[in-house]
């Protein structure tokens, strides 16, 4: 069987924002400031909100960016405030994010990681 | 008593391989300094062993490598087993053969590779950056200049070439002038009939015009001229070459390159979104080839006569025998040679537009130098290939298919069936490869799901693949027979085409659009050479004139029969809604999606 490696406290943050703004663009450059390996990015269109503003409603876009950011637990509260600034998601209709915590996370880990993680003893086999 | 394992137990032994690590030790938290400010994260490399780099190109490579096997591997098989199977002829030179079909698939590799990392991305930005940058007749006059480049880039065209040397001077005077001494004229007054292609194309995206006018107009001059050239029995051998050029202009580089500029300047002239924009240009620029070498072997025949061009081929030929021809000018210096000389010059011609005109950084710069000199590599390697394989091989089948009906030297024991059962045989030899090296043509598979898309799935993407299939079938077997028969070519086409102006006159725009479209997007690097090829065995075998023309069937073919299964659709959609809308709504649920 082959082996693998599973990372815990894996955290996963989510942000919906609207795409004619180009908010994910600088969300996507702070979070990689702030530690962030790389992002997942969807082009969707969003329901409802819109109808509950009245006339206003016309004020809000509906095609929106969603973009999924891996982050480890120490990375997850600098790395979502700094994504929340960045997209200056304090404005009405900006837009929304959220966290979800990951039970497990696999995927490849790179050889010359994987040593230096084991002589540092930070690899415990799992149950 | 029977054992019982706890089922708690048996996992634990189970996972017990299986290693956990916090997600904080490989993704550490950004620092702050003393101000309390972001130290950014170094993204540092990460580091590979040699394993890891074999596993990660490995899926990399093998994808692409599939691809192109998928191209060349059956109908090489199909030529070798129908050579084996029924003319009982074993492939001569097999392993030289095999070893030029490696290197065109090796080629196309890595030019579909560089391709898209280098030349493509450099296409997309000047498409992109140009429009904005500069006024309308600069811009249509760097498309226009971008139709040569890309035409002397297209592999294909290195067939053309090829194939001069085969031309008897004695019986085509013209036909061997053109592909000889005037080689480079003719790519270039085809080049620049490909930029004109693509400078009329714009407009019509810009304005919005409809293709059917531009058709007729582009092939009236076309058909007079075909006529006249008839008359003249030295210019009818050019004939076949001329309508054969439109067929090897439109391949892998010239349309999406093309294509980009022109969307690019559309979309800036704010004319991009209709469904339609993209179409028409792979139609004009396989029509307007054609009138540009005609006019040309016009031009040749009013400036030398033939039996000056016969006399200077003796000579030359004369003269070739005394000095050993130098390393660059034999075949596999030759090769690399005409790679390198293919590509250079459209990538000077794009870099410059990119600093002088749209001077905007480029993007990943490392990976598009990357991409251009693999590029490079993959022409020079698929020159090799082209020679010593797809020509050869299809030159062999073409040379040995005759001698199912009639005696060849060559062959002992021909004709090897009797007369009408040779000439079945022949013929359904060059529909079937017709129809297996169409569908599996990648470009028609993107066509087909735009033919869907435009006409809200009334036309299936299966009903068009197999529609122009068909049609390049019946071309090519078409084209087999005018060589067989030593038919004019101008029998042929013109009321070929006389079909075609009559069915576009009673299609609708998008069914015009697409089936003009999808003769030119059938003719791809694999295809064309080998047809070519064969075409010339087959006609030196059977002793035509020339083995051109065949191409030009192909193109023909399905031209007709998609606009043919285009007004079918069209008449059964017209039938189905009208005895729907006649029968009673039975229930509510249907008389809601009625009114829907």
């Amino acid at each position: 069987m082959s082996q693998m490696t599973y990372l815990t406290d894996a955290w996963m943050i989510t942000c919906v924002v609207s795409t004619a703004t180009n908010q994910a663009r600088d969300m996507l450059l702070a979070a990689r400031d702030f530690g962030a390996k790389g992002a997942l990015g969807y082009h969707v269109r969003g329901y409802g909100a819109r109808e509950r503003l009245g006339k206003l409603g016309i004020a809000v876009e509906t095609d929106k960016d969603v973009i999924n950011v891996l982050v480890s637990s120490d990375q997850r509260d600098s790395v979502f405030e700094a994504m929340f600034r960045a997209g200056e998601l304090d404005r009405p209709s900006a837009g929304f994010m959220y966290l979800t915590k990951l039970e497990k996370l696999a995927a490849y880990v790179p050889a010359s990681i994987m040593k230096e993680l084991k002589e540092a003893g930070k690899v415990r086999s799992a149950l | 008593m029977p054992e019982s394992i706890r089922f708690q137990d048996f996992q634990r032994t189970f996972w017990t391989q299986n290693s956990e690590i916090s997600a904080n030790d490989i993704f550490p938290a950004a620092e702050r300094d003393a101000e309390g400010n972001v130290i950014p994260v170094p993204h540092a490399p990460v580091k590979l062993n040699r394993a890891e780099v074999f596993r990660l190109i490995q899926p990399y490579v093998s994808v692409r490598f599939m691809d192109q096997i998928r191209a060349v591997v059956p109908l090489a098989l199909y030529l070798t087993l129908f050579q084996l199977l029924i003319l009982n002829q074993v492939v001569e030179d097999s392993w030289l053969i095999t070893g030029g079909l490696l290197a065109v698939i090796v080629g196309l590799l890595f030019f579909m590779e560089g391709l898209n990392l280098g030349l493509m991305p450099l296409g997309e930005l000047i498409g992109g950056g140009l429009p904005r940058k500069s006024p309308l007749p600069v811009v249509l006059f760097i498309t226009l200049l971008l139709g040569i480049g890309v035409t002397f880039a297209e592999p294909a065209i290195g067939a053309l070439q090829a194939a001069g040397s085969n031309v008897s001077v004695e019986r085509a005077p013209y036909l061997y002038a053109l592909l000889n001494d005037w080689s480079g004229t003719l790519v270039l007054v085809v080049g620049a009939a490909v930029g004109l292609a693509a400078v009329v194309g714009t407009l019509r995206f810009l304005y919005g015009w409809s293709l059917k006018p531009l058709i007729y107009l582009a092939l009236a001059p076309v058909l007079i001229l075909t006529i006249y050239a008839s008359m003249d029995p030295d210019l009818t051998a050019t004939l076949g070459l001329a309508w054969d050029a439109g067929a090897v202009t439109t391949g892998p580089v010239t349309v999406p390159l093309v294509l980009s500029l022109g969307i690019g300047i559309a979309m800036a002239g704010g004319k991009g979104g209709g469904g339609l924009s993209g179409f028409g240009i792979v139609t004009l620029a396989s029509l307007f080839p054609i009138l540009g070498v005609l006019l040309l072997a016009l031009y040749v025949s009013t400036t030398v006569t033939p039996a000056e061009i016969i006399e200077a081929a003796t000579q030359a030929a004369g003269a070739v025998s005394q000095a050993a021809p130098a390393w660059y000018e034999t075949s596999p210096g030759a090769d690399i040679v005409l790679g390198v000389q293919a590509i250079l010059p459209l990538v000077v011609f794009l870099l410059l537009v990119q600093k002088l005109v749209v001077r905007e950084e480029i993007p990943h710069k490392g990976e598009v130098v990357y991409g251009i000199t693999l590029t490079i590599i993959g022409m020079c390697i698929f020159n090799i290939g082209l020679t010593y394989g797809l020509s050869k091989l299809g030159g062999n089948a073409g040379s040995l298919v005759p001698s199912a009906f009639m005696a060849i030297e060559a062959v002992a024991k021909s004709p090897m069936y009797v007369f009408a059962v040779g000439l079945t045989i022949a013929i359904a030899f060059a529909w079937f490869l017709g129809f297996l090296a169409t569908i599996a043509e990648p470009a028609l598979n993107a066509l087909g799901a735009t033919a869907e898309e435009l006409t809200q799935g009334v036309f299936k993407k299966k009903t068009l693949i197999k529609a122009v299939s068909i049609g390049v079938a019946f071309g090519i077997a078409i084209g087999l027979c005018k060589l067989i028969f030593g038919w004019s070519l101008v029998y042929m086409i013109v009321p070929g085409y006389a079909v075609a102006i009559i069915l576009t006159m009673f299609s609708s725009e998008t069914f015009v659009n697409v089936a003009w479209d999808s003769a030119g997007v059938t003719t791809g690097p694999v295809t064309v050479p080998l047809v070519l090829a064969m075409g010339l065995g087959f006609g030196n075998a059977t002793q035509a004139i020339e083995g051109f023309g065949i191409l030009c069937m192909a193109s023909i073919g399905p031209i007709i029969t998609v606009m043919l299964t285009g007004l079918w659709s069209r008449y059964k959609v017209s039938r189905e809604s009208r005895s729907a809308l006649q029968a009673a709504s039975t229930t509510h649920q249907t008389e809601v999606q009625a009114v829907l």
